[in-house]
């Protein structure tokens, strides 16, 4: 899976600390998400969408061996 | 997936110093023969007489508990930031912890049997044997064992989560086939041997439709096939599973350790070391158990919501 959660963060001009306290995790956890070593539970994809008001599809999107 | 039964942030230093203490006492008792005498009661023994009905001293007992609550209280509490990634490391390590702790008791059966060959012993569960090696010291590592590998593996990976180096990791898991098939019909096979084991104490004459060899042979595959049941996906593994499986491992511990507590305050002696065996040998089954009634239930759930739509 990958995902723009950098590219959003750029957009939103927040850094992952900032990025983390809003939706409640710490910020080694938005680093290992961005890095795709981590995939993240329904609840958080949903709180990353409302931050960077976009659809949950535009942060994550699954690859071709994926779908 | 998220964390739950914890204790709070602040039990971990309480934790830390209890274990110490725990481990400075125990390293006497086992090695220096110490025992703070207000604890003692009873009149000393010899030979035999001393193995099944050892001279009261609540000592080590007391070692033993500081040990397992201290240890308890580091793994299980909660961390500053707590969240849904934390809880995976969580379950990598439960599961870590118990993988190892199998690999020490084999090693400890290898090197016991070798002993127990030495001393023409006939079969494992003679405690005269026993009593002559009294070596049984390693079965207190092996109760210890699982929470000392969990409190290692998981907070080395809580570490590297704090210098951003977590590698991309997959809680250790087996795959469906053959695996479980395999753990579960072994255990299917073996588990009524071990059953019948108490019972043959109270009929002897049960003894002849049991011959030691199969006895000895269940008490060695029975671990493995748990393991392996208790280790490898199912079908269709998802992450509602694995929720299941961390908080099911978690109760786990909780209640093995509770009734290891419980078994140190009222059990002495013999009985006492074999509860233990037993109850280290069979820890997967808890687990099981567990696991079980928690899809069991969530699948009744289910059901309800299913007839209400």
């Amino acid at each position: 899976m990958k995902n723009t959660i950098k590219i959003q963060r750029a957009i939103k001009n927040l850094t992952q600390a900032e990025l983390a306290e809003k939706i409640q995790v710490s910020r080694q956890t938005i680093n290992a998400i961005e890095l795709g070593k981590y995939i993240p539970s329904t609840l958080l994809a949903l709180r990353l969408a409302k931050v960077f008001e976009i659809q949950v599809e535009d942060i994550f999107q699954l690859e071709e061996n994926e779908c | 997936m998220k964390s739950k039964f914890l204790f709070p942030a602040y039990f971990r230093p309480v934790g830390i110093c209890l274990a110490l203490i725990g481990f400075v006492l125990g390293y006497f008792v086992l090695y220096q023969q110490y025992s703070i005498p207000v604890l003692g009661f009873g009149e000393p023994r010899t030979g035999i007489a001393a193995f099944f009905h050892p001279p009261m001293n609540l000592t080590d007992e007391l070692a033993i508990v500081l040990i397992i609550v201290g240890l308890l209280f580091t793994a299980f509490s909660r961390l500053k930031n707590e969240d849904e990634l934390t809880a995976h490391l969580r379950l990598d390590a439960l599961h870590w912890a118990i993988l190892f702790n199998y690999l020490l008791i084999f090693a400890a059966y290898v090197i016991n049997n070798q002993l127990i060959a030495k001393k023409e012993a006939r079969y494992i569960f003679d405690f005269e044997a026993w009593s002559i090696l009294s070596d049984l010291n390693w079965i207190i590592y092996a109760v210890i064992s699982p929470l000392l590998v969990f409190i290692i593996r998981f907070y080395y990976q809580v570490y590297q989560y704090k210098r951003d180096k977590l590698s991309n990791n997959q809680a250790f898991q087996l795959f469906a086939f053959p695996f479980r098939s395999i753990g579960k019909i072994g255990f299917i096979l073996f588990f009524p041997v071990l059953i019948a084991l108490p019972i043959e104490n109270i009929y002897p004459e049960l003894g002849k439709f049991l011959p030691e060899a199969l006895i000895e042979t269940a008490w060695y595959i029975l671990p493995l096939c748990l393991f392996l049941w208790a280790f490898s996906k199912e079908r269709h593994e998802d992450e509602y599973l694995k929720q299941l499986r961390l908080e099911s491992w978690q109760l786990t511990f909780y209640i093995h350790y509770t009734m290891v507590l419980l078994a140190t305050l009222t059990i002495y002696g013999a009985n006492y070391v074999l509860l233990l065996l037993f109850t280290v040998h069979l820890f997967p089954l808890l687990f099981l158990v567990i696991y079980y009634l928690k899809k069991w239930s969530a699948k009744a759930n289910s059901k309800n919501s299913q007839i209400l739509n």
